[in-house]
């Protein structure tokens, strides 16, 4: 490739993680409101909190009434009319269905509820779409008709449940802010996603104890942490580990040099700084821990496990 | 182990064999008296057992009188005369025929220890108690199950250790919630999640219907996402393999003073939705609401399972999502109770590139992007250790990381890391 064919692919990545990071994502995400919307008691008074919001909105006549979804301008460009070069959005996976006090009602009389699920994916045929439905917050009556048919909105048809308490309209806005952010930022955390799902084990971010290391100091901590992260390991263990091998280097040449550096490692004794006299089994580091540590640093397979 | 062989020759005479024969139809059709002699004879070379080299070792049989094993030594005496004129390596004279029998006896005996081998492999062998034990685990895991319509019962598991903080009260009062609502449950030690749904039989199998519940009171919620707990559960609950994964949020109190503001709990919890389509987000005003949730959830199961006539079949996690996916009105594949349970348990062990990646990630500004640059080019430190010491020189170890490219952007990791790997686990160090 080409050094010019680099930079523009260079630019071209930083320019895609500029528009993802979180912060920045929101100025690319709209949300698109059915004009039904407008005729709902309260829809007037959305319109003028969400023009008080930082938050991109169109409103639309969309394939499902009283819906909202979600687009994101992924900085490509289509021709409009042919003559015309607009900004393209891509519709997201989120689509919210909104039910009024009064339709709700209806819809649980009149047994509605049970073809939302259709109706919704016949709108709205994209294959990775998930639906919300959005609904005044009940009146929480043991084993309620509505509790259960929101129960079986969930299990039956796979449909997500929000329920708004009163204010409503103040309630539907703060989930559209919520709603809205994390769908912009979506693309970031699936790409971190991407790397840490194929993990067993959830790689935790644990930034507050990490080491800093300045003109040769720090290291000694290091190596206790880096000790820390086998599963046997405490405190207690860690420092008589460390007090035979102060550095990782001691460690890797007894188990090079001396056949017997595995039993040797497991013969050391763990100081309790304080207590009464433990059990003579547990005051040895042990076997386990050993052979674990020798797997640790002699393995060249990776996917051994310890 | 060692065997007896016992070497039966079948002929183990059978030059003077033939020659008796001989002698004993000219015998016949002559009609001679001596046939009768040699008859006997030659019955009795036909029944002993082992080699004889002269006519005159074979008076020890019966039959034979000092005519006949003089006639045995001349015609012995003529045959190797002929040998030996025919320069034929016959295996008349004695000590070819020693060393011939010999290697037959050799021969026989590699048949038989190769087949003396054969039949170890087949027949099993006697198994240890412990081996016995694991054959039975195994085959156990291998068996389908199959619970057709009307064969099983719902019960809901609830988790041992399901309390908001460690108490045992709270446990005891959902045991009374979930009394009081007559739902059937069962207290078990889960894994992953802190209540399931299993199909269970009269045999006693249990398949897992495809829910699981992860309960939270608010206030757990913050704690949980303080501390990170939050994001390792989720990560543990994507991983067991059911596809319908329920957060069960209970307010508590007004949800204030959490530890957290609370517009950042539900931020994170209209994230876990937005992220994940297996997730499901249902709030409940108290513990007793919840409880009340879960008699609803497991009312709808018992109409969508049992009422529906559901045959449900036992599948392996890989095929699962497929089964699921596939599920048609009538039939159901679903994880065993116990491979579920096995298989979280399993994975609370690490593999050496994990914890070697969670090593790394202690050094501050080493972010998880370099980190798993570096473990992308070197898997085990084992491997970074090798290629430290194939480098030529000092300065060419400790540049060995600096050029890697990490992350998205492809940055280099740079010069002060890579030093600093390197002198990490290079040079000696005091502790401290």
């Amino acid at each position: 490739m080409s050094n010019k064919a680099d930079k523009l692919l260079k630019q071209a990545m930083r320019e895609q993680q500029k528009r993802i990071r979180p912060g920045e994502c929101q100025k690319y995400v709209r949300l698109v409101l059915d004009q039904g919307l407008l005729r709902i008691p309260w829809g007037q008074e959305l319109l003028e909190k969400l023009n008080n919001t930082d938050l991109k909105y169109e409103i639309r006549c969309l394939p499902a009434r009283n819906c909202i979804i979600w687009e994101r301008n992924v900085g490509q460009q289509t021709l409009v009319a042919g003559v015309e070069l607009e900004d393209a959005w891509n519709m997201e996976q989120q689509v919210l269905l909104v039910y009024t006090e009064t339709d709700f009602q209806r819809a649980l009389k009149d047994h509605n509820l049970s073809c939302i699920g259709a109706k919704l994916h016949d709108a709205f045929p994209a294959p990775n779409c998930q639906f919300t439905v959005v609904v005044p917050r009940l009146r929480q009556s043991k084993h309620s008709h509505e509790a259960n048919a929101l129960i079986e909105l969930q299990l039956l048809q796979h449909l997500h449940v929000e329920q708004l308490a009163q204010p409503q309209c103040q309630e539907l806005l703060s989930l559209l802010q919520r709603y809205t952010k994390a769908i912009a930022e979506l693309p970031y955390k699936q790409q971190r996603q991407s790397i840490l799902g194929s993990f067993k084990k959830y790689l935790a971010n644990d930034n507050k104890q990490c080491v800093r290391v300045e003109q040769g100091n720090g290291y000694g901590r290091l190596w206790q942490q880096h000790l820390n992260r086998l599963p046997l390991v405490t405190l207690e263990v860690a420092e008589s580990i460390i007090s035979q091998y102060p550095c990782p280097k001691r460690m890797l040449q007894h188990f090079e040099e001396d056949p017997q550096a595995v039993q040797t490692l497991a013969d050391i004794k763990i100081k309790r700084s304080n207590g009464p006299q433990p059990l003579q089994s547990e005051r040895r580091i042990g076997n386990v821990l050993s052979n674990k540590l020798y797997t640790l640093y002699t393995t060249r397979d990776p996917n051994t496990l310890i | 182990m060692e065997a007896r062989l016992e070497i039966k020759l079948e002929q183990p005479n059978p030059l003077f064999t033939r020659w008796l024969e001989r002698w004993l139809h000219e015998a016949e059709q002559r009609n001679r008296k001596s046939q009768h002699k040699l008859r006997q004879a030659l019955q009795a070379l036909r029944n002993y057992p082992l080699p004889l080299y002269s006519g005159r070792e074979c008076a020890v049989l019966r039959g034979f009188g000092t005519t006949l094993c003089q006639l045995i030594d001349e015609e012995l005496r003529q045959h190797r005369l002929l040998a030996s004129q025919a320069k034929l390596n016959m295996s008349a004279t004695a000590a070819s025929s020693s060393a011939e029998y010999q290697e037959q006896v050799q021969q026989v005996v590699k048949v038989v220890q190769r087949k003396q081998k054969q039949q170890q492999l087949q027949k099993p062998k006697k198994l240890t108690k412990k081996a016995q034990q694991e054959l039975a685990a195994a085959e156990e895991r291998e068996r389908v199950v199959h619970m057709p319509a009307g064969s099983y019962r719902i019960v809901l598991l609830v988790d041992t250790q399901e309390t908001s903080g460690k108490n045992k009260r709270i446990l005891d009062q959902t045991r009374s919630y979930l009394q009081t609502l007559n739902v059937e449950h069962e207290v078990r030690r889960l894994t992953v999640g802190d209540f399931l749904w299993i199909a269970r039989d009269a045999a006693g199998n249990e398949l897992v219907l495809p829910y699981i519940v992860e309960r939270k009171r608010m206030d757990d919620l913050a704690s949980s996402i303080r501390d990170g707990r939050f994001h390792e559960q989720k990560h543990r609950l994507h991983q067991c393999g059911l596809p319908h994964i329920i957060y069960l949020i209970e307010d508590y109190g007004d949800n204030e003073q959490l530890g957290l503001p609370l517009e950042s709990l539900l931020q994170a919890l209209v994230n876990s939705r937005v992220q994940s389509a297996d997730i499901q987000v249902v709030r409940c005003d108290n513990h007793y609401r919840s409880m009340c949730y879960l008699s609803g959830v497991g009312a709808a199961l018992q109409q969508l399972y049992v009422d529906a006539a559901k045959t449900l079949y036992s599948v392996d996690k890989p095929q699962l999502a497929r089964a699921q996916a596939d599920s048609c009105r009538g039939q159901e594949g679903l994880l065993k109770f116990r491979s579920l349970y096995e298989d979280s348990a399993r994975n609370a062990q690490l593999t050496v590139r994990e914890v070697f990646v969670q090593q790394l990630l202690q050094l501050h500004s080493l972010s998880l992007d370099r980190a798993l640059a570096i473990v992308e080019r070197y898997a085990t430190p084992r491997l970074l250790l090798d290629a430290y010491a194939a480098c030529q020189s000092e300065t060419e170890a400790r540049q060995l990381l600096a050029g890697l490219c990490c992350g998205p952007l492809q940055r280099p990791l740079g010069d002060k890391l890579s030093q600093c790997i390197h002198q990490f686990y290079t040079n000696e160090f005091k502790a401290g």
